[in-house]
C-alpha cells in the first residue's frame, strides 16, 4: 500500500474567505462589534439604552458574541462536526442561561456566587484539558494561577489598570511559566512529574510568605486593585462569555487530531511512542495552554476581590477543580462546566452551614465519586450514546 | 540494498546476556524469528524497534545507524513494531486508533486497512469492548496505518484459537503478497512458517540457524533446541 502524496496545504484559506465574504454575516459582525464594545459591561452596560427591548436582558446577548462566532468559525472551517454533541451544547446552553438568571439581581450574592463559580470552571477546564486528557496528573495549577494573579497586581500596582492587558498578560505570563515548567518535568512519566508538579505551589507559597517584602514588595500580596466590573452581574458575563469561548476552544481541540494523541497518552502512551508519535510536544503544548488558562483564572480573581494574595498558591484552588472534573467526567470538557455549576454552588450555599466541615463534607464526596462514579455522570451518560449508536458488527 | 542490518547486536541485563552477538541481514523478504521460551526473541525485536538500547553492537534501517534512535523515531523511518499482549487504546473507537497513526508517514486510506484485516464492521466500535480475536486483528491494523516499510509483528497469532489462527496467516499472507515486508516473532511454528522466506532462530540469545525455510526443518541445531536431540522425529 503505497500512499499518495500528502498535500501541500491542510487548508484551502481562499475558500474559507468566500465562505466568510457575504456582505450580510460582515455587516452583521460589524454591528455586533460595535454594540459590544459600547455595551461591554467595563463600558457601563446597564445605562445604555440599547437595553429598551428587555431593559436588564439586551446587554448580555452582545459579549456572547465571541463564542458565536467562535462557534460560527469552528463550522465555516469545517470542525462543526466536532461540536456535535450533546454535552457541548448543553455546557453553552447552562452558562448563558446562569447568566440571564443572575441578571435578574446582578449585585445579589447569587450573581457574586456565579462569579467564583464561573472563576473555578475555568481552572477546571484548564485542569481536563491538560490532565484530564492526557492522564498526567498536574497539582501544579494553584501555581500559575497564583502567578496570574500577582501578576494582575503587580502591573496594576504599577499604573496599568486597562482590565483587558491585565487579563491577556496574566494568560501570556502563566502560559510562559507553564512552559518553562513543562519543558523539563514532562520528560519524566506518571507519579513523577506529578510529585514535582506538587511542589510547585508549596514553592509559591514560601517565596511570597518569606521573600515577598525583603524584595521590597506589599505585604503578602497587591491589594487595592480595579474591580473586573462595576457589577458582579457584569463580571458573570466577562467570565461567562471567556468560558463559552474556551469551551468551544477546548471541545474542539479534544476532538481533533491532537485531542485524540493526548488521550492515546492517556491509553498507552508507550503504544504510542512505539508507532512513530512523538509525545512530548503534545504534552507540553497542553500544559503550556493549560498553564496560560490558569494564570487568566488568577487575574479575573484578583479582580473580582481586588487584591492578589498569598491565598491564590493554596490547593483549594487544586482540589475544588479536581472535584468538578472527577464529577463531570475526566476529559470530558464539556462536563467540568456542568459539574462546576453544581459543585461550586453547593459548596458556597453550605460554606455558611458547616463552617469548618465543608472541605471534609467536600472530600468525602470526592472519594465517593471516585468509587462509585469513576467516569463522572458524564461517563454512564457516553456510554448510553455510544451503545444507541454503535451499529451491528457481523 | 539491505532493508535491516543487525550487527553483532548483545543486550545484557546485569550479568545475563539476552542477545548474545546476534547478526543477520533482512533483503525484500518475510524474516521469521523462532526459539524456544527464554531464546531472546522479544528483546531483539525490541532492540530493533528502539524500545531497548543494545549493550554491543550496531542496528542499521535503510542504510542508517539507528542503533540509538527513540522508538518514535525508528516507527517515522517506517520500521513500526505490533505487540504481543494488545496494547489499544482503550478510550478510543477502532477508526480512531488508526486516526492516530494514518497521516504520519503520507497519507493511508484508513478504509483500506479496516478491509483488509477485517474490522470494517467495526469501525465505531469502542475499542474497550472488543473480543481477543479482534484486538488481535486492531493491533496489525495499527501497525498498517502508519504504511510501514517493514512491519515487526511480535507473536500475532499468540493466543488465538486454530481457526482465528489460520484467519490472520492468511492476512498476513495476504499483506504479503501486496508486498508488505515482515519480520515476525512466533512460537507456533506450524501456523506462521508458510507465509515466511527465510527463518532465523535463536536459543539462550544467540543465532543458531539463519536460512531458508526448507533448510530451518532438516537443520540438526534446531531439532536439538527444540526437541533436545538431533535424533528426534527422522
Amino acid at each position: 500500500m503505497k500512499a499518495p502524496e500528502r498535500p501541500s496545504a491542510r487548508f484551502d484559506w481562499t475558500a474559507v474567505w468566500k465562505r466568510f465574504r457575504s456582505p450580510f454575516y460582515l455587516v452583521a459582525l460589524a454591528a455586533i462589534a460595535v454594540f459590544t464594545a459600547t455595551t461591554a459591561p467595563w463600558a457601563g452596560a446597564s445605562s445604555l439604552p440599547l437595553s429598551l427591548l428587555s431593559p436588564w436582558l439586551l446587554p448580555i446577548y452582545f459579549p456572547f458574541w465571541v463564542v458565536f462566532a467562535s462557534v460560527y468559525l469552528a463550522f465555516v472551517l469545517g470542525w462543526g462536526n466536532r461540536l456535535m454533541s450533546p454535552f457541548y451544547f448543553a455546557a453553552l446552553i447552562a452558562i448563558f442561561a446562569f447568566v440571564v438568571l443572575a441578571e435578574g439581581a446582578p449585585t445579589s450574592y447569587f450573581a457574586l456566587s456565579l462569579v467564583f463559580t464561573s472563576i473555578y470552571i475555568t481552572l477546571a477546564l484548564a485542569w481536563d484539558f491538560s490532565s484530564g486528557l492526557s492522564g498526567y496528573l498536574n497539582f501544579g495549577l494553584p501555581f500559575f494561577y497564583g502567578l496570574g494573579a500577582f501578576v494582575t497586581g503587580y502591573f496594576a500596582w504599577g499604573g496599568q489598570r486597562y482590565i483587558p492587558f491585565l487579563l491577556a498578560v496574566s494568560l501570556g505570563v502563566g502560559a510562559l511559566g507553564g512552559f518553562l515548567f513543562s519543558f523539563p518535568t514532562l520528560r519524566l512519566r506518571g507519579p513523577y512529574f506529578s510529585l514535582l508538579s506538587l511542589l510547585l505551589p508549596l514553592l509559591g507559597l514560601d517565596f511570597i510568605a518569606n521573600y515577598w517584602t525583603q524584595l521590597g514588595m506589599p505585604t503578602l500580596g497587591y491589594f487595592d486593585l480595579p474591580f473586573l466590573a462595576p457589577t458582579p452581574g457584569a463580571e458573570l458575563v466577562i467570565l461567562s462569555v471567556a468560558n463559552g469561548f474556551l469551551l468551544t476552544v477546548l471541545y474542539l481541540l479534544r476532538n481533533s487530531h491532537f485531542g485524540l494523541i493526548l488521550r492515546g497518552i492517556r491509553d498507552d502512551e508507550d503504544a504510542l511512542s512505539s508507532q512513530g508519535i512523538w509525545t512530548f510536544p503534545y504534552k507540553v503544548v497542553a500544559f503550556t495552554l493549560a498553564s496560560g488558562i490558569a494564570g487568566f483564572a488568577g487575574a479575573a480573581y484578583a479582580l473580582v476581590v481586588t487584591f492578589a494574595g498569598v491565598d491564590t498558591f493554596e490547593f483549594t484552588f487544586l482540589f475544588l477543580p479536581l472535584l468538578i472534573v472527577i464529577l463531570g467526567g475526566a476529559g470530558e470538557i464539556a462536563g467540568s462546566v456542568l459539574a462546576g455549576y453544581l459543585v461550586i454552588l453547593v459548596y458556597q450555599y453550605t460554606l455558611s452551614w458547616f463552617p469548618g466541615l465543608n472541605l471534609i463534607l467536600f472530600t468525602a464526596i470526592a472519594i465517593l465519586l471516585v468509587l462509585f462514579l469513576p467516569r463522572g455522570v458524564t461517563g454512564p451518560v457516553r456510554r448510553f450514546i455510544q451503545f444507541m449508536s454503535t451499529p451491528e458488527a457481523g | 540494498m539491505s532493508l535491516l542490518t543487525v550487527s553483532h547486536v548483545t543486550r545484557m541485563f546485569g550479568g545475563n546476556r539476552a542477545v548474545d552477538d546476534v547478526s543477520f541481514e533482512m533483503t525484500d523478504n518475510t524474516l521469521a524469528i523462532v526459539g524456544p521460551n527464554g531464546a531472546g526473541k522479544t528483546t531483539l525485536l525490541n532492540l530493533i524497534a528502539g524500545q531497548l538500547h543494545p549493550t554491543h553492537g550496531m542496528i542499521r534501517f535503510r542504510d542508517r545507524n539507528i542503533t540509538r534512535f527513540p522508538p518514535w523515531r525508528v516507527a517515522r523511518m517506517g520500521m513500526v513494531k505490533t505487540y504481543q499482549i494488545v496494547r489499544p487504546f482503550r478510550s478510543l473507537t477502532v477508526d480512531e486508533n488508526l486516526v492516530l497513526f494514518s497521516e504520519l508517514r503520507g497519507t493511508v486510506d484508513r478504509e483500506e486497512v479496516l478491509a483488509e484485516t477485517g474490522l470494517t464492521d467495526w469501525r465505531n466500535y469502542p475499542t474497550g469492548a472488543l473480543p481477543f480475536g479482534l484486538l488481535k486483528r486492531l493491533e496489525l491494523a495499527k501497525g498498517l496505518a502508519t504504511n510501514p516499510d517493514l512491519l515487526l509483528l511480535d507473536e500475532p497469532i499468540g493466543g488465538l484459537s486454530r481457526t482465528e489462527a489460520l484467519a490472520l496467516v492468511g492476512t498476513l499472507a495476504a499483506l504479503k503478497a501486496r508486498g508488505v515486508r515482515m519480520l515476525i516473532v512466533e512460537h507456533r511454528l506450524a501456523e506462521i512458517l508458510p507465509v515466511v522466506d527465510r527463518v532465523l532462530a535463536l536459543d539462550r540469545g544467540r543465532v543458531i540457524f539463519h536460512g531458508s525455510r526448507s533448510e530451518f526443518y532438516h537443520d540438526s541445531a534446531v531439532r536439538t533446541a527444540y526437541l533436545g536431540s538431533s535424533d528426534v522425529g527422522g
